[in-house]
């Protein structure tokens, strides 16, 4: 199986937590987490991770993750999940789909 | 003696739970002995699993984390009932109180202090996040200052309305303070005084001072 780097944003220390035990997986490299992505914005692009997975909360997609969306240069999966409620969103290029959230792994994995 | 903390957790949201049960089954005191949907699946797991925590969600579908609370303290008065959500408001935090909880922690907090929480709960001790806490402080003090008479009957609304009174605001400027309508602000000024029986402005002030909710000059 491909190995899935992937990169963290984060506001509440359990989701947090939450991922980094749930993303446990020999096929999952853990390459970076942030709770303020403006400052790891540069980190980001330099990393350039398979998967970024954010904390989706009121305030909606992190202003800088629009902006690494925009001007993604690579392959790059955005996934959004909520401690607020059961979806998941799911983004790639300009395709955004949102659906019941389940196994993240599997998510990530693709 | 086994002495490990056995918890119920009852939440709607998945990535919750599945934290929740991930980060407490690394703790070698606890056990996770099931996980409910919402208060009425709660309630059946406890009937079978009895666990000494339910960690507890406000806001689910059916039963509310509230209703079920309720429930628990009186089917089960001696299983703890620990409130983890993303409420700050004081109505829920008092709510959720005055229907038994013994703890209440905010989804925002440091895992370290989730966990801190389960086990001092777990001993039959009182967990309150600290911010929320402060709301107990609060209304503690308020209550001394309010005293049982006539006061205590008062809305929060009331009370923040007799406050700008005395402190010399005009209707007009508590209207545009709580941004409310010079109208609504009248109709709680005509309010407090029939609570308190008093008659006018000037013994509304002087009320508010007997009670040190200002300073008097």
């Amino acid at each position: 199986m491909v190995v899935r780097r992937v990169f963290v944003i984060w506001t509440h220390p359990l989701f947090h937590e939450t991922a980094r035990l749930l993303l446990k997986h020999p096929d999952v490299i853990w390459v970076g987490a942030a709770q303020d992505i403006s400052i790891m914005h540069e980190e980001i692009l330099k990393l350039q991770p398979d998967t970024i997975l954010f904390e989706r909360t009121v305030a909606g997609f992190p202003a800088g993750l629009l902006e690494i969306m925009k001007v993604e240069t690579w392959d790059v999966h955005v996934i959004g999940l909520s401690l607020e409620d059961n979806k998941i969103s799911l983004c790639h290029r300009e395709h955004q789909t949102v659906v019941d959230a389940g196994d993240l792994l599997q998510f990530v994995l693709g | 003696m086994n002495n490990r903390i056995r918890v119920l957790i009852a939440d709607d949201h998945t990535i919750v739970r599945t934290g929740l049960r991930l980060l407490l089954k690394a703790e070698t005191d606890i056990d996770v002995v099931g996980e409910a949907l919402d208060g009425q699946e709660a309630l059946n797991l406890i009937e079978f699993h009895h666990p000494d925590v339910v960690l507890m969600d406000i806001a689910m579908p059916g039963m509310d984390g509230l209703e079920a609370t309720r429930q628990i303290k009186t089917r089960w008065p001696d299983i703890k009932v620990l409130v983890l959500t993303m409420h700050r408001s004081d109505e829920y935090f008092f709510e959720m109180l005055k229907a038994g909880a013994s703890g209440y922690i905010l989804k925002g907090a440091e895992t370290s202090d989730l966990i801190h929480a389960v086990r001092v709960v777990g001993s039959g001790e009182v967990f309150l996040y600290p911010t929320m806490a402060q709301l107990l402080v609060k209304d503690y003090l308020n209550s001394i200052q309010w005293g049982e008479g006539p006061g205590a009957s008062l809305s929060q609304r009331e009370k923040e309305i007799l406050r700008l009174i005395s402190e010399g605001l005009s209707t007009k400027e508590i209207a545009e303070k709580l941004v409310i309508s010079p109208s609504t602000v009248h109709t709680h000024h005509s309010n407090l005084m029939t609570k308190l029986g008093l008659n006018n402005r000037r013994e509304l002030i002087q009320y508010a001072r007997q009670r040190g909710l200002i300073q008097g000059k």
